[in-house]
C-alpha cells in the first residue's frame, strides 16, 4: 500500500471515529434546544425551531445556582488541595529515604482498593471531624489522589539533577526549591492534576449522596438525579440540564488540554 | 527576566483563555443588566374583535404552565382601547386567553419567558371569535 493511500485510509478511519464520538454529543445538544424525543420517527438531523427555554426551565425548577456553586466550591477545594499535597508528596518521593519502596508499594496497593469498600470508615471519620453536610466534608475523600502524586513524581524526576544541586549549594530550603524550581517546571503535571481532579470531583455522586442531608448542600450530579425523579417525561429539560452539568468540564479541559496531554504522556513514559 | 517581559510572555501564551474569560464575564454582565432593567413582572397585550376593533371589558385569564402545581389563574379586564396589563407576575411559562360575553373567546396562547418577572408584551393580539 502506498504512503498516500495509507494516509487516506487513516483519515477516513479518523473521520468515522470523530463522527461516532460527536454524534451523541450533537444529539444531546439538539434535544436540549428542541425537546425532540430520542424515539421520534423519522429522526431529524437538523434542529427545528431551536430555543433556550429548556435551560430557563432547569434554572428555575430546581435550585440550580446553589447546586452549581456547591460543585464549584467543592471542586475548587479538591483542585487546590491536590496540587499542594500531591506536589509535596511527589517531591518527597524523589528523595531516597528508608521505607520509600514500602510507601510506594502502599500507595500502589491503595489504588487497587475501590472507594465503595472504604466508604463506611470514610463516613465515620468525616462524622468524627464534624464535617458532615459541609463543603470540606464533600471534598475530603479527594483532597489527595495517588495517581496524581505519581504524575508529579514523574515530572519532578525529569528535572535535571544539576538544578537541584545548584539550589542546594545556594542553601535553598526544600519548600522554596519545590515552589521556585520544581513547580514552575511541572506545568503539565499541574494541568493534569487540575483536569483529573476537577472531573472526578465534579462527577462525584455516591459520596455527596451519603454525607449531605440538606438539599442546599447537594451538588450537580445529585441535582440531576433529583431532577430525574421529579420530572419523568421532560427530554428537553433533562438534556439541557446535562449540558449545563458537563459544560464546565469541557471548558476546563479545553483551556488546559495541551498541558494535560503532555502531562499524561510524561507520566506514562517515566512513571 | 524583567517583570514586564514576563507579563508580556504570559499574556501572549494565555491570550485565548483571557479573551474567553473576558467574553464570558462581559456576556454575564450585559445579561444581568438587561434582566435588572426588565424585571418588573409586567405582561401587557391587546384584545381585538375578528374585524380588528378593540374590545373593552373583556376578561383576560393568565395561568401558569407548570408540571406539578395547580395554581389559581390571574384575571384582568381590558380598558377602552382593548389593552390589559398584569403586574407582579412571577412565572416563566404561561397560557393566556380572553373572553367576553356576547362576543366570544380567544384561542389559548402559550408563551415562555427568558427570566422570572420579565416584562413582556404579547407579540400578537388576542382575537375573540364567536363560538370558539
Amino acid at each position: 500500500m502506498s504512503k498516500r493511500r495509507r494516509h487516506i485510509f487513516t483519515h477516513i478511519l479518523l473521520v468515522i471515529v470523530c463522527f461516532l464520538i460527536i454524534v451523541p454529543i450533537y444529539w444531546v445538544v439538539k434535544t436540549s434546544l428542541t425537546g425532540e424525543n430520542l424515539f421520534n420517527y423519522p429522526p431529524s438531523l437538523i434542529p427545528k425551531d431551536p430555543h433556550i427555554y429548556f435551560f430557563v426551565d432547569v434554572y428555575y425548577w430546581i435550585p440550580f445556582l446553589r447546586f452549581f456553586m456547591n460543585s464549584v466550591i467543592v471542586s475548587a477545594i479538591v483542585v487546590v488541595s491536590n496540587i499542594i499535597f500531591n506536589a509535596m508528596a511527589g517531591f518527597a518521593l524523589g528523595y531516597n529515604f528508608p521505607g520509600k519502596r514500602f510507601i510506594i508499594l502502599t500507595y500502589l496497593s491503595c489504588m487497587m482498593v475501590p472507594f465503595q469498600t472504604t466508604i463506611i470508615p470514610a463516613f465515620l471519620l468525616t462524622k468524627y471531624f464534624g464535617l458532615l453536610n459541609t463543603h470540606l466534608g464533600l471534598a475530603l475523600p479527594l483532597v489527595s489522589t495517588i495517581i496524581n502524586i505519581f504524575v508529579f513524581k514523574a515530572n519532578f524526576d525529569a528535572v535535571p539533577l544539576s538544578l537541584y544541586d545548584a539550589a542546594r549549594i545556594d542553601g535553598m530550603a526544600d519548600w522554596r526549591m519545590l515552589l521556585r524550581i520544581y513547580l514552575p517546571l511541572a506545568r503539565p503535571a499541574i494541568a493534569t492534576n487540575i483536569i483529573l481532579t476537577f472531573v472526578w470531583s465534579w462527577n462525584n455522586f455516591i459520596w455527596p449522596l451519603i454525607i449531605t442531608q440538606d438539599t442546599i448542600m447537594r451538588t450537580l450530579p445529585l441535582g440531576l438525579a433529583r431532577f430525574l425523579s421529579y420530572f419523568e417525561d421532560t427530554s428537553g429539560q433533562l438534556y439541557a440540564f446535562v449540558i449545563m452539568v458537563i459544560a464546565p468540564i469541557i471548558v476546563v479541559f479545553l483551556m488546559n488540554q495541551r498541558s494535560f496531554i503532555s502531562g499524561m504522556m510524561s507520566g506514562a513514559v517515566k512513571g | 527576566m524583567s517583570l514586564a517581559r514576563r507579563l508580556s510572555e504570559f499574556g501572549r501564551a494565555n491570550l485565548g483563555r483571557f479573551v474567553f474569560i473576558v467574553a464570558v464575564v462581559l456576556a454575564l454582565l450585559i445579561w444581568n443588566i438587561h434582566v435588572r432593567l426588565n424585571d418588573d413582572g409586567i405582561i401587557t397585550g391587546v384584545v381585538l374583535t375578528p374585524e380588528g376593533d378593540p374590545v373593552q371589558g373583556a376578561t383576560v385569564q393568565l395561568r401558569e404552565q407548570t408540571l406539578n402545581l395547580v395554581k389559581e389563574p390571574r384575571t384582568e379586564q381590558t380598558d377602552d382601547q382593548g389593552r390589559f396589563i398584569f403586574t407582579d407576575i412571577e412565572m416563566i411559562d404561561f397560557v393566556i386567553s380572553a373572553k367576553k360575553e356576547g362576543i366570544g373567546t380567544s384561542k389559548r396562547h402559550r408563551y415562555h419567558l427568558y427570566f422570572m418577572r420579565q416584562n413582556f408584551e404579547l407579540p400578537e393580539p388576542l382575537v375573540l371569535e364567536a363560538g370558539s
